[in-house]
Parts: C-alpha cells; structure tokens; sequence
C-alpha cells in the first residue's frame, strides 16, 4: 500500500518504538484488506475493556514511548470505590482496573468510561473518517450518523490514536456502504424493546449490509441504539440501514446502490418470538435488575425513576449510565427517585465486569440480550424483558 | 508427511508457521466464550459446544461480537496455553486480523477451492503462513 513521506518515518521508528508498532499493525491491516493508502482519522473510541489483554497491549505501547495523536475516548470499566463497598469486588480486580485506567491515562486517552460516546462527548459529522471501537459504537456512528468507521479492535483504534491514521478500507469507502440484505419486517414493532429482538434475528439475516423495511418512521434514538447493539452481538455488523430514517437512505434504491439486494429476509412476529423464547429464561422470581446495556440514556433513566418514584424496589437494581446523564439525573430529581427507591444508578460502569461476578447463580432481569450474553460467563442468568416489565419485576421480585 | 498429502494456497494475513489437528466450525467464533483453562466452547447453541480449540488448526467462517471480549478471549487461551494453533477462515475482520498478529497466531484467508471439500476434523494440516501454503493430511 502507499505511504506519506511520515507515514514511512511512523513506520521506521522515527518518531518511536511505539509509534512504528502502531504503523506495523495498520500497514498489516491495510495489506490484509487491500487498502491503497492511509487516511487520517479525527477521532476514536476505544472500547478499553480494563481486561488483562487490553492492560498488556496499552502497557506494550506505553512502554515503548507511544502516546495518543488523537485523543481518544474510552470504555467503562466500573466504578472502583461503590464496588469496592457494595459488590465484594476483590483487590486484584481493582488493580486491574486502576492500572489499566492509569496507563491509558499517561498514553493521553480521555477517561469519559462510557459506551455511550456518539451521544455526548464524541459525536462525528455526517461523512467524517473516525477510528470507533465497541459493539454498539460503531454501528451506531455509521448508520445512524453517518460517519465513517471500520468495525475497529481495541487495539486497531489504539494503533489509530497513536499514528492518527487509518487504513482505507471496508466501510471508509463508498461502495462497501450499499446494503445487500432486503430485511423486510412483517412483525409489528411497537416498542424500542422489540428492536432489541429483531437486531438478535442476526443469524436468520446472516453477513452483510441489512436494509430495513417495513419499521415505523418514528423511531427512538434508544430504538436504533438497541438495534445496532443486538445486531452486532448475535453477529458482526458494521452498518445497518432503515429506508426513511437513516441517513444514507432516503429511498430503497439509493440504500442499495446499482447492485440491488443478494438476499431477501422475511421477518415475522414468530421470528421475534422464537429469538426471546431461546435467550431469556422463563417468568419467574428474581433475584436482581441490570439495566444499561448499552448505557441508558436520560429518557431511560426518567422513564424508570417515575415508574419507581415512591416506591420501594424488592430487589437490587442497577442503572448503568454516564458520568454526565448521571449528573444530569441528579439535577433533574431523578437520581433521588431511583436512590429513594432503594436502586443504584452507577457511572462509570459496564455489565461485562468482575465486579458483577458476585451475583454468580442468581437469576436477573434485563432489557438488554447483550447484557444476558455477555453477563452469563460470570455466573449469573437471566429473565429477557422490556424496560417497563424489568422495572415492575424489580419493584415485586418476580416477573409474572 | 508420509501419507499422501495436499497442498492448497492461501493468502497469509499473520505470519507463522504451525501443524495440528484440524477442528471445524460452521459458525462464526467468539473466543470469549471458551473456557480459557480447557478452550472449549461454552456458547450455548453454537456447533461446537463443548469442543475445546486447544491447539487446533481451527477453520471456520470468522469472529463475531464485540472487540474488547473477542481480544481478551483469545487472550486468555493463549496465556494458558490453549489458543488455537493456526486459524484458516473465510471472512477476515479487523478483530481478529489484529489480534493474530499482536499474539503471533498464524492466520490466512482466500485458500485454493478445493480445500473446502477436502478438509474434515481430525485431519492433520500444516499452517505455513509465510509461504501461503496449507498442507493436509487426511486422517
């Protein structure tokens, strides 16, 4: 692939060990997927994981002299000192996160821990190359904002922070943004929860660039949250389109380009059915509620404060969110529902965390099948449902 | 290779060299989801729950979910020992192609056809990612 002149110097170590590491990997990814050159990005997510092999690339890099071109924003961990007091966290979990959290610091990263970053603190225009990593960042920036981002690792957008520079490729280019899946949905989405189920059909739509039909045109910013996330946990997605609502669709034929669909994919009520009866467990009791999965937003957070407010919960719940909403929360008399209530509302927070380890054998309730996915490795299981039955569940310790 | 072998070409991605057992998975891998102290797949539903990665020339179509556990799940199987030893698929993605080359697992993609119909699990296959090359030996 072609260089710069700097691009070269990155490469041979003139500006570093660290630096030409970080070349190395993205010269690789560019030769891997055909990229005739190198763009510069402005911005990057990083979805630091605060786990071992995200400490052992950042220290790697830290140790051979890198630092961020790009300020980058990153990831939750968790909130070390409510953890620390209310969950059992151990010790050397917290070193880990607090060792993680310090070498992304010194390497020049912007500690905003949220998943959320596309909502508040690093939102990309329409057209703009960025370097995003996380499940639902990604797909989120490129079909709902339009900005360009390949499907980044933790360490290819470090790699990005570091050298300011992307490979062009993938989803960077006009061509690979057309759709190729006609999704036509014949089941009827009334809420954001049912986006959630649809985005989890990901087997049934298989790989590719899904174009929507059939959706209201009124859709919620939390609705297309839920879709992106759940298309990219059950599969791989970059990109989704919705004919009318996203913004490289405006009509099925500009979604699809010249090429037009490979594949038409039909899916009905029973689909959506089928996909909660195989992931949720049955109505039961409960012994806790995790909501947050991706971070709630402000109207979340409001919606479940007044469905709590003056009342007392049965069972734990938690509402992960961030460092802002929270804030936010708490100004607007939210916070003090929920707390009030007896619920906790924790920034700086992800579901994919030893922290929640402690909650092993115990049966939860969450609106979010990427949080059940992802949580089930640590030892808990849990009841799949929409935000409104979660929080009633919450409220009478059982989901009826 | 005493046994009568084939050869396929393929295109390298991380560079290696490596010779194992071949495992075969129909459905794309989250390496997050194996037990890192045996590698086997702990997905439910997935074809290969139950079976371990461990020291397999695994081929399969590509990874899935999200970036930071697809990463760390390998990670863990390799710091115990129980990454796979090559890995041959069909969809590379940024997660995966980084993650090979950081923790130096040979990796390659676009093999000859053929290759396809020819391979089953308990074959024995050499991975050698410098030369593009794929040799199998059928069991």
């Amino acid at each position: 692939m072609y260089l710069t002149a700097e691009e070269k110097d990155m490469l041979a170590g003139k500006y570093g060990k660290g630096t030409a590491l970080a070349m190395k990997v993205l010269v690789a990814l560019g030769e891997c997927f055909d990229a005739p050159r190198m763009v510069p990005v402005s911005r990057v997510h990083i979805a630091s994981s605060k786990k071992e092999a995200d400490l052992w690339f950042v220290q790697k890099m830290l140790d051979a002299g890198a630092y961020c071109r790009v300020a980058s924003t990153l990831n939750p961990g968790y909130n070390p000192d409510y953890c620390r007091e209310h969950l059992a966290t151990s010790e050397k979990d917290i070193e880990l996160l607090l060792r993680t959290c310090e070498a992304y610091q010194k390497i020049g990263a912007i500690p905003t821990y949220s998943c959320t970053p596309y909502l508040e603190t690093n939102v990309p225009r329409f057209g703009e190359v960025v370097a995003f990593s996380e499940t639902s960042v990604t797909v989120y920036v490129n079909s709902v904002l339009g900005a360009r981002t390949n499907r980044e690792s933790v360490q290819s957008s470090l790699c990005a922070a570091i050298t300011g520079r992307v490979p062009e490729y993938g989803f960077l280019l006009d061509e690979n943004r057309k759709g190729n899946i006609l999704v036509e949905v014949q089941a009827d989405i009334k809420s954001d929860f049912d986006y959630q189920l649809l985005g989890y059909c990901a087997k049934k739509i298989g790989p590719g660039v899904p174009v929507f039909t059939g959706l209201p045109t009124d859709i919620s910013q939390e609705a297309l949250i839920n879709l992106g996330t759940q298309l990219n946990t059950a599969g791989a997605y970059a990109m989704f389109h919705i004919v009318g609502v996203t913004p490289e669709a405006p009509t099925i034929e500009e979604a699809f380009g010249d090429k037009g669909p490979q594949r038409v994919v039909v899916i009905t009520e029973a689909d959506l059915e089928a996909v909660l009866e195989e992931i949720s467990l049955p109505p039961g009791k409960i012994d806790f509620a995790l909501l947050g999965c991706p971070h709630y937003t402000l109207n979340q957070i409001r919606e479940v404060a007044h469905m709590v407010a003056g009342k007392k919960l049965a069972v734990e719940m938690w509402v992960l969110t961030s460092t802002l909403n929270k804030e936010l929360a708490a100004r607007m008399g939210l916070l003090a529902m929920i707390e009030e209530a007896g619920g906790h509302v924790l920034d700086n927070t992800c579901i994919d965390q030893p922290c929640w380890e402690y909650l092993a054998g115990k049966i939860g309730v969450t609106d979010s099948p990427k949080c059940a996915y992802y949580s089930k490795r640590r030892g808990p299981d849990f009841i799949i449902r929409d935000l409104r039955t979660c929080v009633e569940a919450a409220l009478k310790g059982e989901v009826s | 290779m005493s046994q009568a072998s084939l050869v396929f070409a393929c295109r390298p991605i991380a560079e290696g060299k490596a010779e194992g057992t071949v495992l075969i998975s129909k459905d794309e891998i989250m390496f997050y989801l194996c037990d890192p102290a045996t590698g086997r797949i702990t997905e439910k539903g997935h074809c290969l729950e139950g079976r371990s990665v461990a020291g397999k020339i695994l081929v399969f179509p590509g990874g899935k979910g999200s970036s930071s556990v697809q990463v760390d799940g390998l990670y863990q199987l390799l710091s115990r020992g129980n990454a796979p030893k090559a890995m041959i698929i069909e969809r590379p993605d940024t997660i995966l192609v980084t993650s090979a080359i950081i923790m130096e697992i040979p990796l390659v993609d676009r093999v000859e056809p053929g290759f396809y119909e020819a391979v089953a699990d308990g074959d024995l296959a050499c991975v050698d990612a410098d030369k593009g090359k794929i040799t199998l030996v059928k069991s």
